[in-house]
């Protein structure tokens, strides 16, 4: 057997090799700043009077001329964002027609880049494209975080569309190919309507011109939010389960982490977290890290007597409700504050097909029995009652995509 | 030649002096000062973070939520030369809070795999490098927390102690058995 110190040391020597993966590049000014800022009290409001006098209340020259170059960019940076967002916009039209090709698109004053409402990733089903050669089936769209790049997958390999996209009116894109794709050449420009539905679960995509006859074919579609990735609004659906359910979260952007069967989409806002389990499996010992499991039982209810016998939890309420059309129970559960383990981390569950391990707290579970899956559903931390209860009653599982 | 376990001693202190300006010009107000101090600590916070959540994500939240905790209570730091043991403690707080309120403390066999950069090094260190990452998945956030202070930022027994709120003894013999923990479940002899 190796030497304790010998052994210490190949230990030290992992962990630090295993460390040393999450190292990134960083911009420390960008951290600084952003640190300074959120630990001021009143926030963005009070950060000029902040950067005028400093900690120690002294104002100096140079941080004089800096608010005030901070002040005209902000104002021009205000009038063109105000200016965007105070157009009128005409009401959604109920089926989208094909407008009119304008004589000169690019001779069209640039608003800017992409709406904010659209950027994120988008799904739906696509028939078999005559100008692409592809089979059914899913497709996604991104619009990147900076509005600025669209591209498209899964229509056909090298068909991918990256394109520059720009916003030139109140509801129209014009997209620009970057490469050559799809049988289309570089520089292709393109010009599309765009239209919301009001909870901005649905984009509608019409071409009003474009040469790249493969592209217009692909993104000229209906496609459906996907909150498996970065999200500007709270409705939107999630595809990275089976099935595929829809949900409406508040309004917020959103981010995703998925697992074997769990999905979590956190606000940016930090109100709260939508967590979704496909059939939860407990642990044996709350206590224990070995994480033991106990056994499974399919169903809503045999979830509910896991929590029963389950010795640092007690059950506040079981509720039998409809949800999303299947039957379901909503269960309160709280830790008991004389509960047998010595550490506040309490190994709960897991979905049955992840090997993860996750701590319970006092949690409102939402537990829906979709044909022989189980699928939990809970947010943390719980927001007020009408809000928990408008979130659950806005999930439809399963979820049909578009399919054009 | 590196501390061990059972013979942690305190090393002697290398006194950075300007990194002791920065702290006192960035407890006066001085972002480029402050700025100046997270370039030169930010790795070794992250590092740390990411052995307490098993997710550089989350490591990454730890961390960017433990430099506003820092500017605000800069001015409490008496002595310079502890900034980094400190700044390390303020994220590793941070990330076992992170874990508790979010409970996202998750790690799994193949999201682990995944994450392996698929250019760095031979299979057979991916893949203890993996053995690894599983076998802290299975430790409680509070002895991942022990591992990382003392083995990737380099605590000694007294900082240890410091920043879990044990006793110097304690600390030591939890560690023990960590190690002795490690050793079986990595099969590493």
């Amino acid at each position: 057997m190796t030497d304790p110190f010998e052994y210490e040391a190949r230990l030290e020597a992992r962990l630090t090799a295993h460390a040393a993966r999450a190292a990134r590049p960083f911009d420390a000014a960008a951290i600084a700043t952003t640190a300074a800022a959120g630990s001021r009290p009143g926030g963005a409001t009070r950060q000029f009077g902040r950067l005028l006098a400093g900690r120690d209340g002294r104002v100096s020259a140079a941080r004089v001329a800096l608010v005030g170059l901070l002040l005209v960019a902000a104002v021009g940076a205000g009038t063109v964002l105000i200016g965007s967002f105070l157009q009128p916009r005409p009401p959604l039209p109920e089926r989208l027609v094909e407008l009119e090709p304008s004589a000169s698109p690019s001779a069209q004053a640039s608003i800017g880049p992409t709406d904010v409402a659209l950027r994120g990733s988008w799904v739906a089903n696509a028939q078999p494209l005559p100008s692409l050669h592809n089979g059914a089936g899913p497709v996604s769209l991104a619009i990147d975080p900076v509005g600025d790049r669209l591209s498209v997958a899964n229509f056909a390999p090298g068909a991918g569309f990256a394109s520059t996209s720009e916003q030139i009116g109140p509801d129209e894109l014009r997209l620009v190919l970057d490469l050559d794709s799809g049988g289309c050449s570089q520089g292709a420009e393109g010009r599309y309507h765009w239209a919301m539905d009001p909870d901005g679960l649905q984009l509608t995509l019409t071409p009003v011109t474009d040469p790249c006859v493969s592209r217009s074919e692909a993104i000229g579609r209906t496609w459906v939010r996907s909150l498996a990735g970065t999200s500007t609004r709270g409705a939107g659906i999630v595809d990275t389960m089976v099935p595929t359910f829809a949900v409406t979260l508040p309004d917020d952007t959103y981010e995703s982490r998925a697992l074997d069967d769990f999905i979590e989409i956190g606000g940016s806002k930090g109100t709260t977290t939508l967590l979704v389990f496909k059939n939860p499996q407990g642990f044996e010992d709350p206590c224990s890290t070995e994480q033991v499991r106990y056994p499974y039982t399919p169903g809503a209810a045999a979830f509910v007597d896991f929590y029963r016998q389950n010795p640092a939890y007690r059950v506040e309420s079981v509720t039998p409700i409809q949800l999303g059309g299947h039957p379901a129970i909503h269960l309160v559960v709280k830790i008991k504050a004389d509960g047998p383990c010595p550490s506040s981390d309490l190994y709960t569950w897991t979905p049955k097909a992840c090997a993860c391990h996750f701590f319970g707290a006092d949690d409102s579970i939402y537990l829906i029995d979709v044909g022989s899956d189980t699928f939990m559903f809970l947010l943390s931390p719980s927001p007020d009652q009408a809000t928990e209860t408008r979130v659950m009653e806005s999930i439809r599982i399963p979820y049909q995509l578009p399919s054009e | 030649m590196p501390e061990h376990l059972w013979g942690m001693t305190l090393l002697p202190t290398q006194v950075d002096d300007s990194l002791a300006s920065a702290v006192a010009q960035a407890t006066a107000g001085d972002e480029v000062a402050f700025a100046r101090i997270v370039r030169a600590h930010h790795t070794d916070m992250t590092r740390v973070c990411f052995v307490i959540c098993g997710d550089v994500d989350l490591a990454d939240e730890a961390v960017g939520a433990a430099w506003p905790i820092v500017w605000r209570k800069l001015g409490s730091l008496r002595d310079p030369n502890r900034l980094r043991p400190w700044l390390v403690s303020v994220a590793a707080n941070e990330a076992r809070q992170l874990l508790r309120r979010q409970r996202r403390r998750s790690v799994v066999e193949l999201s682990v795999a995944e994450s392996l950069n698929p250019t760095a090094g031979d299979p057979s260190g991916r893949t203890d490098d993996l053995d690894l990452a599983n076998a802290l998945a299975r430790l409680d956030p509070e002895d991942r927390t022990l591992l990382a202070l003392r083995y990737v930022a380099g605590f000694d027994s007294s900082e240890l102690a410091r920043a879990t709120g044990r006793s110097a003894s304690g600390t030591r013999a939890r560690l023990g058995r960590l190690l002795a923990r490690l050793r079986t479940e990595l099969d590493d002899d």
